[in-house]
């Protein structure tokens, strides 16, 4: 290439399209025609005034980055951000290997509750129920030695 | 991804701090509207969290979340009748995009550039305002813009092309004091 020829009609009109849709910023560009775009300005007058133009008009657009403020809203995006789990110890893991359902206090309250029933009902109530027993049996005794009650319906007949 | 799916507090926060402010630009154009364009990154954001598990290695987070920004800001214009934008979102716009100025007839000069550039932009149809965005604002390739706006590299240039000539015609009567300010 011919440094300062002109540019073909071809490449002025493919030149002036990229910097119509792109700009001037070469970082824009699309990345199969750089090198095209870059060999062009550096070889031709022309295409550098190309993109001169164009580059003034980049450098207009760069005044409004439409960047606004907005870091008020980063703690309460980041509240709804994932949260971290909180790795189990070895008790913890033991006991979920255990009861791996729900919570483990769930059983252990109700094994807990039925236990303290269980002692309070064996501490209060044998004295009730071993009298009444002692009592029945008594009964029963006297009955049968004194027969107030006693059938004397044998087969072989009434004894005297 | 990985470590924000696992709850990485730091990735979650740096994925926020580089992304947020560019999103919120971009739904801001489209919408007109700060407090919409905020809602919708917030939005974004809180997609991602979800999807977070499932996230496939391949995809490139920022197109993500800009494309989705996108269709969230495309749902809500579709809801809104543009027409009602509001002076006081307009002055939002300006106040919000200024960036750095030394001196204050500086700041004011610039901010005078900053107000015209964006009401330019203003003016463009909603997809003209997104692809310009994209590609000059966000430094998007033409593939990924393309693909946040579901359409081919053709319209996407084609769309371009119609910004740019727009904006020249609409900047250039003060196009040459613009220039002049921000050389």
């Amino acid at each position: 290439m011919m440094p300062n020829s002109p540019l073909s009609s071809k490449d002025r009109t493919e030149l002036t399209y990229l910097f119509d849709c792109y700009g001037a910023y070469s970082h824009h560009w699309p990345e199969e025609k750089r090198d095209w775009a870059s060999n062009l300005i550096d070889h031709h007058p022309e295409a550098k005034v190309l993109r001169d133009q164009a580059l003034e008009f980049d450098r207009l657009l760069d005044q409004s980055p439409a960047e606004p403020d907005s870091v008020h809203l980063i703690n309460s995006i980041l509240a709804q951000a994932p949260q971290k789990k909180q790795q189990p110890n070895q008790e913890q893991s033991i006991l979920h290997k255990l009861w791996p359902f729900e919570s483990i206090w769930r059983p252990i309250s109700a094994l807990t509750t039925a236990g303290i029933f269980g002692i309070l009902l064996g501490t209060t109530s044998p004295a009730f129920l071993y009298q009444q027993e002692a009592i029945e049996m008594e009964i029963a005794y006297l009955e049968f030695s004194l027969g107030d009650n006693f059938t004397n319906n044998f087969p072989e007949g009434e004894i005297d | 991804m990985a470590r924000v799916a696992q709850g990485d507090a730091n990735a979650c926060r740096l994925l926020v701090q580089r992304h947020l402010n560019p999103l919120v630009g971009l739904a801001m154009r489209m919408t007109e509207s700060k407090s919409e364009a905020e809602d919708i990154a917030q939005e974004a954001f809180v997609r991602l969290w979800k999807q977070s598990h499932d996230w496939q290695a391949k995809a490139k987070v920022s197109t993500w979340l800009y494309r989705v920004v996108h269709n969230l800001s495309i749902d809500a214009i579709r809801r809104k009748n543009r027409q009602t934008l509001s002076e006081n979102d307009r002055v939002q716009i300006s106040e919000n995009t200024t960036s750095t100025q030394k001196t204050q007839d500086q700041m004011l000069h610039q901010q005078d550039i900053t107000r015209q550039v964006e009401t330019a932009i203003s003016h463009l149809p909603e997809r003209q305002r997104t692809a310009i965005t994209l590609v000059h604002h966000r430094d998007m390739s033409n593939k990924d813009a393309a693909h946040v706006m579901d359409i081919s590299v053709d319209a996407l240039e084609s769309l371009l092309a119609r910004a740019r000539r727009s904006l020249k015609e609409i900047l250039s009567e003060s196009r040459k004091d613009l220039l002049g300010a921000a050389s």
